[in-house]
């Protein structure tokens, strides 16, 4: 399956799926978001690589905090600056300038020994997994203990504890070529947890999956986070990961951060324009262009309205055809979760006298409704979605899996999928 | 003599015997020795490879030209070049054991490449992921090059050992003895082909045995793919 097969499968599954995934998505905040001092503090992080004669700049002046207890997850084009990033959290690319603290301990200051100690309390999954092929699933588990001079009875129970919490007790003597992906990336999380660290990175850990792994693999993340107050920092080029599983999130663009804030702002409001690249796919692809064509007659306005938070909770629309001599014909609607807020978007056509339709505007907006009136439709979405990848070779599949975050789904098959949701 | 002649020839027999001993003896031996000087060489120069753990161009382009010139002598001339050194190792450039030190320094360079190129098939994802945990130098070395690269380096010592066979051969020059002397004074030098042949047969059993065996291991070590 092509990586672009694969992320509009992933939206598709998303959206037929609307209720028992999206009520798993946190609503809580972080158990321990209180606790003061961030976990992972990076302030003015620089980094540039030497790239056939010119310095190419990776990062540049990257500065954000992971608070306890939360999923911070950072998004952004191949390219962006993401992998550089995390990697530099534990020093597997040592930055140019600029501070990292983790747990309050200056990492960017150590060496040799100090530095080993302290990547012990920093588990980090990829997305390769890169389990030893040698070792079997527990000894693979094993691994990070042995090489902290555990005793073998203490490293004994605490794979065997390890492999139940991940599910693959089972599995213990198993070799990791014996394993499927998403169980790979299992033995990988426990083997990343097993030296009890206090942050955990993760390097596009959901990236080589199928849509279905990807989100058992994030549902154990989830629980991780909640059960054991583990905080997470992720980088994924997936929207439906951060969506699924985050707190915040941040927007690398050209080694910038350009956006920080929680899921629910970002993915409703996103600011930079790199966010609303990323996000446009995501989630303004809820108009047929059929739809938006449609010669519409006088006295009709085509409006999206956007609800979140506990906006979304209330019955404004029906208010309005109460109050107002306005008629609201819903032609499209989907409702969801962002980051456990609720998220409602409807395109709806307002009929009726015009200053009324503008009143009526003007009250969702005072209500706290985003109001966006709609006509022309947005240029270069559909045909962008032919883009499958199929038989390109890797580089080309990587871009046209980009070009796919920005482009529709298959527009018949979302259109059905969001009706639904929107009648839920 | 005939073939029948020979088979019933206890002579022979007891010469076949002691010749099989002497080229196991100088094949196993110079190997395992071989192994344990070249092993360490190798990881040497898998990691001082530009880009890897303990990147050093200088180191590696000097180690690299060492080994590179101690592959391309021919053997029999090294053999012989290095007696003094020989004589210092083991008192006597005569004998199994004298044969033993050359077949060893043979080996070495040999051993050394087919390390580095095992070591480098380790994915590199895997030595990160280590250093992710915290693992230190040695830990890496030990725990997970060379035991990821277990497979290639059992098939590397297996190709070394039947390398060797063949150079025990020449061995035959200072009197180190074993099958290819055999072959060369009985068959060649005193027309008994019988001889010759009889001590092939045993050679290419010697051989396939060697080369089974690492098969099996290689199989049994391999859990990639």
């Amino acid at each position: 399956m092509t990586s672009t097969q694969r992320s509009f499968l992933l939206s598709q599954t998303r959206d037929w799926t609307p209720l028992e995934v999206v009520e798993i998505a946190t609503e809580v905040v972080p158990a321990a978001a209180s606790s003061g001092r961030p976990i992972i503090e990076v302030e003015h992080l620089r980094k540039s690589f030497r790239q056939a004669d010119q310095q190419v700049v990776a990062l540049d002046d990257i500065s954000f905090q992971v608070e306890p207890g939360e999923i911070f997850g950072v998004m952004g084009l191949s390219g962006a600056g993401k992998s550089t990033l995390i990697r530099c959290i534990n020093l597997l690319e040592r930055p140019d300038g600029g501070v990292i603290r983790v747990a309050g301990e200056e990492i960017t200051r150590l060496r040799g020994p100090a530095l080993m100690a302290a990547r012990r309390r920093i588990g980090m999954i990829f997305q390769q997994f890169n389990l030893m092929a040698s070792r079997t699933v527990a000894a693979n588990v094993a691994f990070p203990l042995e090489i902290a001079g555990w005793p073998r009875s203490r490293i004994r129970q605490r794979v065997a504890t390890l492999l139940e919490l991940v599910g693959l007790s089972d599995r213990a003597n198993a070799y990791p070529n014996q394993l499927s992906g998403g169980q790979k990336q299992r033995v990988g999380i426990a083997r990343a947890l097993a030296p009890e660290p206090v942050v955990l990175l993760s390097d596009e850990a959901t990236s080589a999956l199928d849509p279905e792994t990807t989100l058992s693999v994030l549902g154990l993340l989830r629980r991780i986070n909640r059960e054991m107050g583990l905080t997470i920092l992720m980088i994924t080029h997936e929207m439906q990961v951060i969506r699924e599983v985050c707190h915040r999130v941040g927007v690398i663009d050209h080694g910038r951060l350009v956006e920080v804030g929680p899921v629910s702002q970002v993915f409703s409001r996103p600011q930079s324009p790199m966010a609303r690249r990323l996000l446009r796919a995501h989630l303004s692809n809820d108009v047929p262009a059929d739809l938006l064509a449609r010669p519409r007659s006088d006295g009709r306005q085509l409006v999206r309205l956007t609800f979140l938070g506990e906006v979304a909770e209330q019955p404004i629309v029906a208010q309005l055809v109460r109050e107002l001599p306005v008629l609201v014909n819903v032609l499209y609607g989907r409702i969801d979760r962002l980051g456990g807020q609720p998220w409602g978007r409807l395109v709806v056509e307002l009929s009726g006298p015009p200053a009324a339709v503008a009143s009526a505007c003007a009250r969702l907006r005072r209500e706290g409704v985003e109001v966006e009136e709609l006509g022309v439709p947005e240029p270069a979405t559909i045909q962008q979605a032919g883009a499958n990848g199929l038989g390109k070779d890797r580089d080309e599949q990587d871009e046209a899996n980009e070009q796919s975050q920005l482009a529709e789904p298959v527009p018949g098959v979302a259109a059905r999928a969001d009706v639904r949701g929107g009648a839920a | 003599m005939g073939l029948g002649e020979l088979i019933r020839s206890p002579y022979l027999w007891e010469q076949l015997r002691q010749a099989s001993g002497e080229t196991l003896a100088m094949t196993f031996i110079s190997l395992a020795l071989a192994e344990v000087i070249g092993i360490p060489i190798g990881v040497w120069l898998t990691l001082s490879r530009p880009g890897h753990l303990r990147a050093h161009p200088a180191v590696y382009q000097v180690l690299g030209t060492i080994v590179n010139v101690g592959r391309s002598l021919p053997f029999i001339i090294l053999m012989v070049a290095i007696i003094p050194f020989t004589r210092w190792v083991v008192g006597t450039s005569i004998g199994t054991w004298a044969a033993i030190v050359p077949l060893t320094v043979a080996a070495i360079p040999f051993v050394a490449r087919l390390v580095e190129t095992s070591l480098n098939e380790v994915e590199w994802g895997v030595i990160e992921a280590a250093q992710a945990m915290g693992a230190s130098l040695l830990q890496i070395v030990w725990r997970v090059l060379l035991r990821e690269a277990r497979p290639g380096l059992v098939a590397g010592a297996t190709i070394t050992a039947i390398n060797l066979i063949g150079y025990s051969a020449m061995a035959g020059a200072i009197g180190g003895g074993g099958l290819g002397d055999l072959a060369i004074r009985y068959g060649y030098q005193r027309f008994q082909p019988a001889v010759m042949l009889v001590t092939l047969v045993v050679l290419v059993v010697v051989v396939q045995g060697i080369q089974f065996t690492g098969d099996v291991l290689v199989r049994r070590l391999d859990h990639r793919g």
